[in-house]
């Protein structure tokens, strides 16, 4: 009996130390490999600072949504949390986040029908904000609503989407970054666009003899991903239940797009009902307000619609104008 | 809920911290409910097919013991018999009806030219499996192997056990079922064992299979492209195929030995074997015996398959009347293999093809001895032994490119292409899974390099030099060795969400 406790304890503290090893070098590869992403940044302000403004939504909004320029006769602060691949679920959960954090009074949230017509794709599109979450009772609930069923990568490796060709050469300045608590952003500017302070990420110009091929997602209200509509309600709710002011927008996009077979109208027609319904204001510049700010191609840096930088500052300024007027406000 | 995702993970941790406090007379009970929850977490409306395939097969077994307890031997036989087929006929019936219903329906309509549609069936999750598994236990019943269990939730244990549930191995009752029932203590060498065992089907399945299956898939889309690696096609195949189901059943197990249960072998080196006969023992080794003890024992020696042995021999001979039962049983056995494999032609063929030489081989098994002496070959010799490896791998290659190719013409153009094309740098025009040309070379360097790992952990445990469980290395090396194997997932494996497991599907 005596030695069988014996080997059962020596046992025991064999596992622990496996256990214990095994977590720390899962968390130094995770040091080491996962990259710093203008991501880390952003929820970084949100979980630290304080800001009026949050704007949620996907590439355009990160892209054409300057908080500086729109809010500079507000007195207001802001910052820009989109990203490409942000959809609402996603949104949603910043949104948590930035109010268990701090107090925004506004949420602006930039509207793409396409990302609304298709399901997220499960792994790094989640880790993307996941990963850089505080540990808060926003990440639990992020982590459930959005992880268990991903491979067990995600959780423990969340790196593995990057490849080591992608993340080796970087090893040294991740290091130094976040062993620092570095959030500059010099690291994040590159030779197409520069990330900012304020979470815009500034394009810049490009001739339209070079703009990718675009394919847009048709609009077909059936095919809305019923995921995207829950998450995009409970944004809503939560902005009411918060006493926040929530504005959704659609940015403009070139004439050329909007030519598109891919039923922009309906799109159009369905959420102004839907926001209609749900007491939300809805700003179109596709529409409503077309005339507000160009569609000629050259403000663009492609068909998807997003402007480069300068194009996005004056386009943000009568975007605040008009959303941040003392009427509206 | 796949055996890889977090939700599993957490599941099981959590399973497992139970089943350890609670004691070991209830500990089934646990595995249970955890077996229970994952079925139905995985697919809800199936629970009630698997539920009905546990009545049916503890009602069969309870009323044949009944029966065998209360008349004498041979008044009981007939009576049994008739609760046996109902009970396989219940059994095979639902797996019939729900995976081969449309199979049947599509070959009358192609027959009759009549227009007849689709049936919108369930496929319950891993039902070839635990048919089987219930089957086997009827069986083992009628032929008094074993006694039938008394308790319905016990049987619903062996049948329901959620690490061999989705891709086996197809357990035996007598030697799952006391291991599931009678409870473990905390055994840390059986979590050290468990853990290799999962580690290294990680890496099979998240390394080897998975970058193999990117390229193998890229060369079967577009074979014109690709024609100069198209041999390589049915190789990556090969690999894919053997990582993925070895993978898998590397998991279970090693699941299983984290509860102190030992699950069958499924695999033994299948690619060292010197014939087709030798690798059904050790390819799918828990499919093989099944078929063996109650498909091919019973067939041959049924009172037809004597008959037939009698007639033959007084037409063509002693050695021939001894030998056709035989074959003909292997062909039948091989036939529900490839039925087995799934409702299509190409699988029915692929079973066939084993069948048929592997009852050519017996019969022609003198013929091929004469030749050996003839020739002074050894049989015994490394070069002869080498030699038959290469011709099974060969056959089973050849076997395998009407497996992946989606018609026979496909098929019969890649072979072609195999034999007239051979220019291995087209390789590097494959993108890499979600990375591009630029990492195409550090995937098939991680390939060839994780298919090399394989090989000689293969040949080291067909040699008997390497227990798949390194008892002698130091605890801290075999810390390491399943650290490293674990985190090769992330770092060499594709940057692609994880594919399937194939035999899943079954």
């Amino acid at each position: 009996m005596h030695s069988f406790n014996l080997q059962f304890r020596r046992g025991a503290r064999r596992f622990v130390i496996a256990l214990v090893l095994a977590g720390l070098l899962f968390w130094a590869l995770d040091l080491l490999l996962y990259p710093c992403t203008f991501m880390r940044n952003d929820v970084h302000v949100l979980a630290t600072e304080q800001r009026d403004v949050l704007i949620l939504g996907t590439s355009n909004g990160k892209m054409d949504l300057d908080p500086d320029s729109m809010l500079e006769h507000t007195g207001l602060t802001g910052h820009n949390a989109c990203v490409g691949g942000e959809y609402p679920v996603d949104a949603y959960f910043l949104a948590k986040l930035a109010m268990e954090k701090q107090h925004p009074s506004q949420i602006v949230f930039e509207l793409d029908p396409g990302y609304l017509m298709t399901e997220k794709e499960p792994g790094n599109n989640y880790l993307l904000f996941y990963h850089e979450f505080p540990m808060s009772r926003a990440k639990l609930s992020y982590f459930a609503a959005t992880l268990p069923d991903c491979d067990f990568r995600a959780l423990l490796f969340p790196f593995y989407e990057y490849t080591l060709n992608q993340t080796l050469p970087h090893v040294g300045e991740n290091l130094r970054l976040k062993l620092h608590r570095d959030y500059s952003v010099e690291h994040l500017k590159g030779s197409v666009q520069a990330y900012h302070e304020n979470g815009m990420i500034e394009k810049y110009v490009v001739a339209e003899k070079d703009f990718p091929a675009y394919d847009p997602v048709a609009f077909d209200p059936d095919q809305i991903a019923p995921r995207n509509l829950e998450y995009l309600d409970k944004l809503i709710d939560l902005c009411k239940e918060n006493d926040i002011r929530l504005v959704v927008s659609v940015m403009p996009l070139p004439e050329q797009t909007l030519k598109s077979d891919a039923n922009w109208d309906g799109a159009w027609v369905w959420f102004a009902e839907y926001f209609k319904a749900r007491d939300v204001e809805f700003f179109n510049f596709n529409r409503e307000y077309y005339d507000l700010w160009s569609h000629d191609s050259i403000f663009y840096v492609d068909w998807d619609g997003h402007m480069n930088g300068e194009s996005a500052k004056g386009f943000s300024r009568i975007f605040g104008m008009l959303v941040f007027s003392a009427a509206n406000s | 809920m796949g055996l890889t995702s977090i939700r599993f993970l957490l599941c099981l941790a959590a399973v497992l911290v139970v089943y350890y406090l609670t004691p070991r007379r209830a500990q089934w009970l646990v595995l249970l409910c955890a077996s229970v929850a994952f079925y139905l977490w995985s697919d809800l409306r199936a629970g009630v097919f698997l539920l009905a395939s546990i009545l049916i097969t503890y009602f069969c077994a309870r009323r044949m013991d009944t029966i065998q307890r209360s008349t004498d031997e041979a008044a009981a036989r007939p009576r049994c018999r008739r609760v046996l087929i109902l009970g396989m006929l219940a059994d095979f019936g639902i797996l019939a009806v729900l995976k081969y219903l449309n199979f049947l329906l599509q070959n009358v309509a192609a027959l009759s030219g009549a227009s007849i549609p689709i049936l919108k069936l369930l496929l319950p999750l891993g039902i070839s499996y635990y048919t089987f598994q219930t089957v086997g236990y009827l069986l083992d019943v009628y032929w008094k192997r074993t006694q039938a269990q008394t308790n319905l939730l016990r049987l619903a244990l062996f049948v329901s056990f959620f690490p061999q549930l989705i891709q086996g191995p197809i357990g035996r009752y007598d030697r799952l079922a006391p291991q599931l029932l009678e409870g473990h203590d905390l055994d840390w060498d059986n979590l050290r064992r468990g853990m290799w065992r999962i580690a290294w089907g990680l890496f099979l399945k998240m390394v080897l299979a998975d970058w193999a299956g990117v390229f193998r898939e890229a060369i079967f889309a577009s074979p014109e492209q690709y024609s100069g690696i198209a041999i390589f096609g049915v190789l990556l195949y090969t690999v894919e195929l053997y990582g993925n189901f070895a993978g898998g059943i590397d998991l279970a197990i090693g699941i299983s030995l984290l509860f102190g249960v030992r699950l069958d072998e499924n695999f033994r080196q299948p690619f060292f074997s010197g014939s087709l006969t030798e690798f059904w023992q050790r390819w799918h080794i828990t499919l093989g015996t099944w078929m063996k003890d109650y498909v091919f024992f019973p067939l041959s020696m049924s009172r037809f398959m004597r008959n037939v042995g009698k007639k033959s021999k007084a037409r063509f001979g002693k050695k021939i009347g001894r030998l056709l039962p035989l074959c003909l049983s292997n062909l039948i056995v091989f036939f529900l293999v490839g039925l087995w494999h799934g409702p299509t032609w190409a699988n029915i063929g692929w079973g066939l093809y084993n069948g048929v030489i592997i009852a050519s081989s017996n019969l022609l098994g003198g013929f091929y001895e004469n030749a050996k002496t003839r020739l002074h070959i050894r049989s015994e010799s490394r070069g002869w032994r080498l030699f038959t490896i290469l011709r099974t791998f060969a056959l089973i290659q050849l076997s395998w490119y009407f497996d992946c190719a989606a018609s026979l013409k496909e098929a019969m153009h890649m072979i072609g292409l195999s034999l007239t094309h051979f220019a291995p740098a087209e390789f590097l025009a494959i993108p890499a899974a979600g990375a591009g040309l630029r990492y195409t070379p550090y995937a098939l360097l991680t390939l060839c390099v994780g298919v090399a790992i394989w090989f000689v952990v293969d040949l080291l445990q067909d040699k008997g030099k390497l227990q798949r469980e390194p008892e002698r290395m130091h605890w801290l090396v075999q810390t390491a060795v399943i650290l490293a194997l674990i985190v090769s997932v992330p770092l060499l494996g594709p940057a692609s969400a994880a594919r399937g497991f194939i035999y899943a599907q079954f």
